[in-house]
């Protein structure tokens, strides 16, 4: 590399430590303010759900975040990534949050976080994995009218022996203010309650939103089922052994069905429903 | 003894689950997900190099108890072959037929399922996770995450 001159940054002499689901992130920052702004951040993203660890820590054992304001322009840089730049604080915080959780779900010690919605019925919890966009808060939040406990709109928790966990962070509803803005929607204001008490899975709903779809479910074998999992199942490259066994505990015991769905409202009565009087509904491929 | 022509499954690199009657593989290496349905799991588990292909034509029918023929195993190799979950691969001997025509041709006769392998490949975390942040449009491509374009407000969309 000739002719340019290298760019030497302040010190990054302010460090935010802690461990969430046994993973230590280490978020670094020039000011003091912006740290705090930071932390604040996160301990909202993951539901507080953190251990501070001593500075001391080694930091090789660390995924380390670095923001700063430079030049009147913030920074981002996740584990020696090379710096992305923003005029926006606001954009340069959701970034970080979103690698933050990221790294979190992907490193997770004795956990599998799917992305996936989760409501809870008679004791029994339904996993509807999907990505952003496809409906699934809509869906989960008018489950939770129906009556259903709400336990996450982002993540399924699976412990090792297939039970999930909560984390029941507030509806991340999209549309309420702008198309594609997201509006954080309380259970509470949506007359639900949040569970915290571990379950387990009683079914996986596989399913996209489409306008004129025809509901027709299809109960999936199981090896088919964890097919359909895999691809929301976050730590699947990282912790392939772990996780594929965890999914086949959770496909034991639980139905995986598949179908299209229409309009959140009226499919949310008929998937309570269903569950409810879950015998003979689905027919096999 | 072990033959050259025989089927060797591979071995290296894949995490095995066995999924009530079907066998999940998942390729560490390539990071693909295989489902192989009862019948393609029994086939790949009789590829142990010493078995050749009417061998293990002989072993299918005998523990499903159905007449199975050689084509049949030929439609499960195939499919080995192309997942990738051979150790070797092993030259079809369709003599010129698609697999269309195979399977038709065995669909009708056959007692048994056919042979069948689902795949796909895993996502990385990020595609995975599919809520991504971005700082920049270039965040919303591939390799940060699926989707084409940042709404300014730090969302892909």
């Amino acid at each position: 590399m000739t002719g340019q001159i290298p760019v030497i940054y302040p010190a990054h002499d302010q460090e935010f430590v802690f461990r969430c689901y046994g993973v230590a992130v280490a978020v670094q920052c020039i000011d003091q303010e912006l740290l705090l702004e930071a932390e604040q951040r996160l301990r909202a993203a993951l539901m507080n759900r953190i251990e501070i660890i001593d500075n001391s820590f080694d930091i090789s054992a660390k995924h380390c975040f670095k923001i700063g304001l430079y030049k009147g322009s913030y920074y981002y840089s996740g584990n020696g990534s090379e710096r992305s730049w923003s005029s926006s604080k606001t954009v340069v915080l959701n970034f970080l949050e979103s690698m933050v959780r990221l790294t979190v779900a992907e490193h997770a010690i004795d956990r599998v976080f799917i992305h996936s919605g989760v409501v809870a019925r008679n004791g029994k919890a339904i996993l509807i994995p999907g990505n952003s966009y496809s409906g699934k808060s809509t869906l989960i939040a008018e489950l939770v009218k129906n009556g259903a406990v709400y336990y996450s709109d982002e993540y399924a928790i699976l412990d090792e022996n297939g039970l999930v966990h909560s984390f029941p962070r507030p509806l991340a509803m999209r549309g309420i203010e702008a198309e594609h803005s997201q509006t954080d929607v309380t259970v509470e204001s949506l007359g639900g309650i949040a569970g915290y008490e571990p379950l387990p899975v009683g079914m996986v709903l596989i399913t996209e939103f489409k306008e004129d779809a025809v509901w027709e479910p299809v109960t999936l074998e199981p090896g088919k089922g964890v097919l359909e999992i895999i691809p929301h199942t976050i730590s699947i490259r990282f912790n392939t052994e772990f996780a594929l066994g965890v999914l086949n505990k959770v496909v034991a015991s639980a139905s995986v069905i598949k179908s299209q769905r229409h309009d959140a409202k009226q499919f949310a009565k008929i998937l309570s429903n269903l569950f409810d009087n879950s015998s003979n509904y689905v027919k096999m491929p | 003894m072990n033959n050259s022509q025989n089927p060797v499954a591979r071995k290296n690199d894949l995490v095995v689950q066995e999924v009530t009657d079907e066998v999940l593989v998942y390729d560490l290496s390539s990071n693909k997900a295989h489902c192989l349905n009862e019948t393609s799991a029994l086939v790949w588990k009789s590829c142990d190099g010493t078995n050749s292909v009417s061998d293990i034509t002989k072993l299918v029918g005998n523990t499903t108890g159905a007449n199975v023929s050689e084509d049949f195993i030929w439609l499960a190799i195939d499919q080995l072959n192309e997942s990738d979950l051979l150790e070797q691969e092993i030259k079809s001997s369709f003599a010129g037929q698609s697999r269309r025509d195979v399977i038709k041709k065995i669909g009708l006769a056959s007692m048994i399922a056919l042979p069948v392998i689902a795949s796909l490949v895993a996502p990385s975390n990020a595609m995975a996770a599919g809520s991504c942040a971005c700082v920049a449009v270039a965040d919303c491509s591939v390799g940060m995450c699926p989707r084409a374009g940042c709404n300014g407000l730090g969302r892909c969309i």
